[in-house]
């Protein structure tokens, strides 16, 4: 046990040698018998350690060798040996490698070093001389022999040969070591002061004079060895014990002190004390961790890990310590010293590394960011440090960065930052600025204009003004439709909802209690009165107004006609809120806005259920739209407003890039009649490239679709729910009484025409049935935000709301088709509508017609919707059009009138079809074309596909001629 | 026509494939030969389906199946189809009662799990789609719980199968079989033979392997076409040539109507009022004898009248050595 101790360089590797040793102790025969086949590898070693007594000693071991005791004496003074020469010759190397390894990996790490060094010698001598040693010490004890025998005449000697015979006989020495140190022990102990008094003063030369008092053994190795390492104190060894030992020694440890010159000066105070504590070797481990010293050696440790400075630290340590090193407590002079000497040292050398990694690595964030940082020159110095004093000392300074660097940053941040400092300073980083504490970052998140984009985009942008600009035109006409969701507090219904501008009473309109119910508004039939008071006045919010509702939909009540629209309300309605497009544009807004959305949480929000809920009581005298289209018609004078409000304005594409849109914000008026006139002719998305097909599904808000085809297809049913949505809007503009209402909010009425429209499938189809992010409402056609099964949990309140009024959903439970197997059973209609409640998707009840299409919508992987199938099968079950009803009848009457066969080997094709003979189309179809069709009087030609569904349509068994895999039947 | 035309098949089935042990896992499968097929699903013999295969799941049994394809080809469809209700195209989008949701991994709609209701219901639809409708098929239950389903769903469901669908149940404790439904002759005559043994194999093991039902049937059409005494057609009465053209048969036993195929079908079809627009007959009335007849059975004696001569060899054959073995036995004793 000690031995090994004394290989350890630092407490925590101590820990390790620990569990080590005590599960290596047991096997020591097998090195026995390695023995007659190592001594090969000694004479090496020992030639390379220049030991020429040891040899002679060896010989007579060997006649000795046969006992264990032998062996095992052998194997400690080996060990013995092996510690010293590792100590001086490993530390070199590694002392952390030789420490650790030394119990397991002996063998590989001393050999190393041993062989070179030492010349080859006898190989069995070693061997011999430590058995012999053994022998005489194990009467004598180790005490004598190593401060005699062991250290004056061997450890010269020792040193060599014990690198040398150390690797192959380490897996002995090992588990010979602990018994070693028991049998030592009690000596060891009284060695042991010595030992640890001379680590700690002489990080060098200690771990000589250490190896040497080591032959006191276990607690002196130990001690010396990690304090060797650290510090090599020379002085303290030699006068504890082992002096003669250290002259000898010194020149090899020197460099393998100076390494761990840097680990050690705490120790130094523990040698004393340990030496006091004469126990187990464990104890002795245990006890140099849990003194300061190491503690702050570990700590240094770490944080060297983390800093640059280390070139710097040694050179000051090396030539400060030496000098100054005393017998005494040699372990605090020398972290003062270090400290000290770093301190003044680092400033210098710190800047110069710190700058030069910037100056040359100059990346886009630290374009974008170097408004924001902080100047780190005066901090430069502090990091370099190594000891904890100065990490204190660079908090000290920070504070003052910390002042400073609000200053630089420019913007408002600086009251945060201020507060940010603060708290970062105990962390302990120096350069870096500030460690924000989640509040506070939050905080300052918040306040921080965030700029999103490619890094393309970034980088030529570099206008910083360009980019403010743009937040705040961005913000300006943000804060129109953000506000509503702020400020909505749902008491605001009789009170301020005059107040309240348009935007929110979009919210207002949509919202809904828990039961479904709107919630304050008054249902306002166009039709009926024409003449809609200007001044639409909400009904107060009924009591079952729940507080979860408030926080997500704002039901603001408020004079929904009272609007006046400041110029930058204007502008943000142009863009966003053309009934029709509604839905689209705002998720476009949303889409373009995302860089500034994201700080609005709102926007995000808005609450599916809202919108979605079809059978909400009406609060007042209204009709109670149970149904999409009554509601729908309710609603329409809303979208009639929105409508003449707002006709001109089209939803800009939503590929629009961000740039573009930012500047549109800017000048909203520019936006209007382009987009529109575009806007009806049906894009070719066959024509697209995949990037492009998917970036216009992101557009609509939809999750990436992998197959081409599917995108499409959804792609499509997208274009056409908008082109609908807007139809239908710019319709009902005309039927319904646009007079009245158009002095409303666009925005507000336009809201509830949208999700009105049965045409769209309004939510994406959600993992999670919580319409609560995801703003659906503003795009009926398109869920635009991800499904986020988080959702649910984010907002309660939405859910509960989308639960409470509908069908009970098994939400985002169970996407599996909890219902498909069963729903079978059900009549179509039915199904669907079970399908609709156990989707998750669709958390809010849907009206029936348009649960269909939304049915579809949703779930594109079913293949009626988006598969490459849709239109044979379309054509296989949908009733033949009139032209295809003819053909059918022209390709039936030319079956059926051409006649039959007189080879009964070879019947005509409608005898086939009689003897349910399958029907290979091609052939069928060729012979139709071949003037059967003619003469039946169709003109024209008939595809494959047409007479498969013909065949289909007659319970004809019909096939390709080319199977599946391309390759021809061979029966049938 | 390079294609190998074989007559119908004596039996070709879709069978519904339960784990005795856990009732839930269910599996569809076609086989000419039940009995082969369910010991090779239990291990009995080789060549079951991986599906089939976990130990814990053994024994199976053919709860229910669908018998009388005119085809292979016609029972891989309807295998399919049965297996594949949410993508099948034989069922319009309209009445599709399984849909899937999700997709696997290449993209594919994943598909549900079975399960015996939707099973059963989806058999129920496919029974009607129009791909499948006229074909001359047959329901056999074998198991009380899933005919009891199949008639919960037929009671649920207001789409009711065309009354000429024969629906035979054939229980295990049943003694002999009991039409459930309408049952055709074919299925009667099964029935009957089967009654008559004493230990009457019921289920799967009951269902006819072979031409052996028609045997008779094939006797008579193989004696008025071997001596040529088919006279006039029974619908155009125009002679009938013979040896030269399709000439179907009327299935009842002392009937010997023949007529033109075409004549036949179209015969049936007028009768029953699909008239022009139709092609195939599901059956109809002799307008000779007007017994009822059945296009899956005349079609089948057509088939291998014209085409099966060596099925109808080894039918004739076997029977002579039956014949002549029981007269052995009679006479012995």
């Amino acid at each position: 046990m000690t031995p090994r101790g004394l290989l350890f360089p630092s407490p925590a590797r101590m820990a390790r040698n620990d569990a080590i040793l005590i599960v290596s102790s047991s096997p020591e025969f097998p090195s026995i018998l390695d023995l007659p086949t190592k001594p090969p590898k000694k004479p090496a070693l020992r030639s390379g350690s220049n030991a020429a007594p040891i040899p002679e000693n060896a010989i007579r071991a060997f006649t000795t060798a046969a006992s264990v005791w032998r062996l095992r004496q052998s194997d400690e003074g080996e060990r013995n040996q092996e510690e010293e020469p590792l100590d001086t010759q490993t530390i070199q190397p590694n002392p952390t490698t030789g420490a650790e390894s030394a119990p397991n990996y002996v063998i590989e790490l001393s050999p190393a070093p041993a062989p070179p060094a030492k010349a080859p010698g006898v190989p069995k001598k070693p061997r011999k001389a430590a058995t012999m040693r053994k022998k005489k010490e194990e009467i004598p004890i180790a005490q004598a022999q190593g401060k005699g025998s062991t250290v004056p005449g061997h450890a010269p000697e020792a040193a060599s040969p014990a690198a040398v015979i150390g690797p192959a006989e380490k897996p002995k020495r090992k588990p010979r070591a602990p018994k070693a140190s028991k049998e030592v022990g009690d000596d060891v102990q009284t060695t042991l002061p010595k030992g640890k008094v001379t680590k700690p003063p002489t990080k060098e030369k200690v771990a000589k004079t250490v190896a040497k008092s080591a032959t006191t053994e276990k607690r002196p190795r130990k001690m010396v060895e990690t304090v060797s390492r650290h510090f090599a104190p020379d002085p303290p060894a030699p006068k504890t014990s082992s002096k003669p030992i250290v002259n000898d020694e010194p020149i090899d440890l020197e460099p393998a002190m100076r390494r761990r010159t840097e680990w050690t000066p705490p120790p130094e105070n523990e040698p004393l004390p340990s030496q006091a504590h004469p126990s187990s070797g464990v104890e002795e481990q245990t006890q140099p961790a849990d003194t300061d010293a190491p503690g702050r050696d570990v700590f240094k440790n770490l944080l060297d890990t983390f800093g640059c400075q280390a070139d710097n630290a040694q050179p000051g340590d090396t030539t400060g310590v030496q000098p100054s090193i005393d017998i005494l407590g040699k372990r605090k002079l020398i972290e003062m010293l270090p400290t000290s000497a770093n301190k003044t040292e680092t400033p210098q050398i710190s800047p110069v590394k710190s700058k030069a990694p910037k100056k040359k690595l100059r990346t886009i964030t630290d374009l974008a960011t170097e408004a924001y940082r902080v100047p780190e020159a005066s901090e430069s110095p502090g990091p370099k440090q190594d000891s904890v004093l100065d990490y204190f000392e660079v908090e000290a300074e920070q504070p003052g960065n910390a002042s400073k660097g609000p200053n630089n940053a420019g913007k408002a941040k600086a009251p945060k930052k201020a507060a940010k400092p603060k708290v970062s300073k105990k962390k302990a980083e120096p350069r870096k600025q500030i460690l924000l504490s989640p509040t506070s970052a939050l905080k300052q998140v918040s306040v921080q204009d965030f700029v999103f984009g490619t890094v393309s985009q970034l980088a030529t942008e570099e206008d910083p003004d360009l980019l403010r600009a743009l937040h705040e035109a961005m913000k300006e006409s943000n804060q129109i439709d953000d506000d509503p969701f702020r400020a909505s507090s749902p008491v605001i219904s009789d009170l301020a909802a005059g107040r309240k501008r348009a935007g929110k009473k979009h919210w207002a309109a949509g919202a809904r209690d828990d039961d479904g119910d709107l919630l304050d508004l008054d249902v306002f039939d166009l039709t009926e009165s024409p003449a809609a008071p200007q001044d639409y006045r909400l009904p107060k919010i009924s009591t079952a107004l729940s507080t979860v509702d408030l926080t997500d939909s704002p039901a603001v009540v408020g004079d929904i006609g009272r609007t006046s629209i400041d110029p930058v309300a204007l502008a943000s309605k142009q863009r966003a809120p053309p009934p029709p497009a509604l839905t689209h544009d705002i998720e476009i807004l949303s889409s373009n806005y995302n860089t500034l959305d994201l700080a609005d949480p709102p926007q995000i929000s808005f609450p599916k259920s809202h919108f979605s809920t079809q059978n909400p009581r009406v609060v007042q005298n209204q009709p109670k739209p149970s149904t999409a289209g009554e509601s729908r018609e309710v609603l329409r004078p809303y979208a009639v407003v929105e409508c003449s409000f707002d006709l001109d304005f089209e939803p800009p594409p939503s590929n629009q890039e961000h740039h573009q849109l930012i500047v549109q914000s800017q000048s909203p008026s520019n936006m209007s009649p382009a987009p529109r006139a575009q806007a009806p002719s049906k894009p070719k998305f066959e024509l697209f490239t995949d990037a492009q097909l998917a970036k216009e599904i992101r557009s609509y808000g939809f999750k990436a679709v992998k197959r081409r085809t599917a995108m499409i297809a959804l792609l499509e049913q997208c274009w056409e729910s908008k082109t609908k949505a807007a139809l239908g809007s710019t319709t009902a503009i005309p039927s319904g009484l646009s007079a009245s209402v158009s002095s409303k909010p666009a925005a507000a009425a336009a809201v509830p025409a949208a999700a009105v429209s049965p045409s769209r499938p309004r939510g994406r189809p959600r993992k999670v049935s919580s319409a609560a992010t995801v703003p659906p409402a503003k795009s009926p056609t398109r869920p635009r935000g991800r499904p986020k099964k988080d959702a649910v949990a984010a907002s309660p309140s939405k859910v509960s709301k989308a639960k409470a009024p509908s069908i009970p959903k098994p939400t985002a439970s169970n996407p599996k088709r909890r219902g498909a197997p069963t729903p079978p059973l059900v009549a179509i209609a039915d199904s669907e509508s079970d399908s609709d409640s156990s989707n998750p998707f669709t958390s809010s009840p849907m009206s029936t017609a348009s649960s269909q299409e939304r049915r579809r919508m949703f779930s594109s992987p079913s293949p009626d919707d988006l598969s490459i199938t849709e239109d044979t099968e379309m054509s296989l079950v949908m009733s033949p059009s009139d032209q295809q009803e003819a053909l059918f009848g022209h390709i039936t009457k030319a079956v059926t009138t051409a006649p039959p066969t007189t080879d009964p080997a070879e019947p005509s094709w409608h005898e086939k079809m009689l003897m349910y003979d399958p029907v290979i189309l091609e052939d069928l179809a060729a012979w139709l074309n071949a003037g059967q069709l003619d003469r039946v009087g169709f003109d024209g030609e008939v595809a494959p596909t047409d007479v498969k569904k013909w065949c289909e349509s007659q319970s004809v068994c019909c096939l390709w001629r080319v199977n599946l895999r391309g390759k021809g039947r061979k029966r049938f | 026509m390079t294609i190998q035309t074989k007559p119908i098949p004596a039996l070709y089935t879709v069978y519904i494939l339960r784990s005795t042990v856990r009732h839930a896992s269910l599996y569809i499968g076609s086989t000419p030969h039940p009995p082969r097929r369910l010991s090779q699903h239990n291990g009995v013999s080789k060549g079951g389906a991986v599906r089939t295969s976990r130990g814990s799941l053994r024994p199976w049994e053919m709860v229910g199946l669908v018998s009388g394809f005119p085809s292979m080809v016609a029972a891989l469809k309807f295998e399919w189809a049965l297996t594949n209700p949410h993508l099948s195209m034989h069922i319009p989008s309209s009445s599709r009662l399984t849909v899937s949701r999700g997709t696997k991994r290449n993209g594919q709609p994943r598909r549900p799990a079975h399960s015996m209701g939707s099973i059963l219901s989806n058999l129920h639809l496919l029974v009607r789609v129009p791909s499948f409708e006229r074909w001359p098929l047959k329901l056999h239950f074998f198991v009380p719980d899933v005919l009891a389903a199949w008639k919960r769903w037929c009671a649920t469901t207001k789409d009711a199968l065309r009354p000429s669908l024969p629906v035979v149940k054939d229980f295990a404790n049943d003694g002999p079989p009991s039409r459930a439904t309408a049952s055709t002759s074919a299925a009667a005559e099964a029935g009957q033979e089967d009654a008559e043994q004493a230990r009457a194999p019921w289920g799967i093991y009951a269902l006819p392997l072979d031409y052996e039902p028609i045997k008779e049937y094939v006797e008579k059409g193989q004696a008025i076409f071997e001596f040529e005494r088919e006279g006039n057609c029974v619908v155009c009465r125009e002679t009938i040539d013979s040896g030269r053209g399709l000439h179907a048969v009327c299935s009842n036993k002392d009937c010997e109507g023949v007529g033109h195929l075409a004549c036949w079908s179209r015969n049936l079809l007028s009768a029953s009022g699909s008239g022009e627009t139709g092609i195939l007959p599901i059956h109809g009335e002799c307008p000779k004898c007007h017994g009822e007849v059945r296009w899956g059975d005349m079609m089948k004696e057509l088939t291998l009248r014209v085409r099966g001569g060596k099925e109808v060899e080894k039918l004739l054959k076997t029977k002579r050595r039956r014949v002549t073995k029981a007269k052995a036995k009679a006479v012995d004793t």
